[in-house]
């Protein structure tokens, strides 16, 4: 795919939402599928919040978001605390540090993927030695 | 039970409303789709006598107990936009047709846990315009979401607005109540 390494591309050539939905399918392959479709959520809280422990959270935080926004527009944001991955209906967001100090990773659907839900959130926790 | 306000401020209120029987000329934002229809952050919207933007602002809630970062609307004045036409798109459909009615979508979400009630978050979280001859949403999108969908539509059926009952997934152990209702803005500007 064209576009290079960064920056924008061409606003016309923006990826369907199913590309998303697509690569969350093939990293649920080593990070398991949630009840509701999702990854990691906590199924208590019914928010789709989930929880993903690790040794070093921010890293796998930009694994997870360089897998599940492939093909995607980035917006590289003049603002270090955000970046987007932009679709055809739908975003993917990483977050290096939300309010509560962890690594986040959001992705958000406008219509709902077959098997997946609409949104979600995944917090990268540092594990518990 | 916890109650979540999370609407628009009489002052955020006071700015839609000042645009009331003005012509629509414009909106657009700097990072916005080619379709026009989802924009990053914030919408810009140009009428011949005001500007405003509005807006998809962080927040924490702790509707579980646990703080976690949500995305709220807002409404603020109008900036000087010239770094958005430079870099980001504008559709000037239905430009000078005369604003005749605003509304905001407003929800509330109850949670019930084991028949208690947990908390009760109430938003807006849509202003829709009506013109002369078409009807503008701008909604934001999800919870945590910033981006805003707009919608440009001839009647008022197929605006995509947002849908809470979508993102509040009911499990056994937890139950959400969603209603939604339309709430127009005054029809005669407010005085001072």
């Amino acid at each position: 795919m064209g576009g290079g390494k960064s920056g924008k591309l061409p606003l016309t050539r923006t990826r369907s939402y199913k590309r998303v939905a697509s690569n969350i399918n093939l990293s649920q392959r080593t990070l398991g599928r949630a009840a509701n479709g999702g990854i990691a959520v906590d199924e208590k809280t019914s928010t789709g919040v989930g929880r993903i422990y690790s040794n070093n959270p921010e890293k796998s935080a930009r694994q997870l978001f360089s897998k599940i926004s492939r093909g995607g527009r980035i917006v590289h944001r003049n603002n270090p605390k955000r970046t987007e991955a932009r679709f055809k209906k739908a975003t993917v967001t990483f977050r290096p540090k939300s309010q509560d100090g962890s690594s986040v990773v959001e992705f958000h659907f406008r219509v709902k993927p077959d098997n997946l839900p609409r949104s979600q959130k995944i917090h990268f926790m540092k594990e518990k030695e | 039970m916890k109650n979540y306000n999370c609407l628009l401020s009489n002052e955020e209120q006071f700015l839609l409303v000042g645009l009331l029987d003005s012509k629509w000329q414009c909106y657009g934002s700097e990072d916005i789709e080619p379709e026009l229809d989802d924009a990053l952050d914030y919408v810009f919207v140009e009428t011949s006598t005001e500007s405003i933007r509005i807006t998809m602002n962080q927040i924490s809630l702790d509707f579980f107990d646990e703080p976690e970062d949500y995305a709220i609307l807002g409404v603020s004045p109008g900036q000087d936009e010239s770094k958005t036409r430079g870099r980001g798109e504008i559709s000037a459909k239905y430009q000078n047709q005369v604003i005749r009615e605003i509304f905001l979508l407003e929800s509330e979400t109850r949670a019930i846990r084991d028949e208690n009630p947990v908390f009760t978050y109430r938003s807006h979280d849509a202003v829709i315009f009506r013109l002369e001859h078409a009807w503008i949403s701008i909604s934001r999108s999800g919870l945590w979401s910033q981006s805003l969908v707009i919608s440009a539509r001839d009647t008022r059926d197929g605006l995509e607005l947002y849908d809470p009952l979508s993102l509040w997934e009911s499990t056994l152990e937890c139950r959400f109540e969603v209603s939604q209702n339309w709430v127009q803005l005054p029809l005669a500007k407010t005085t001072n």
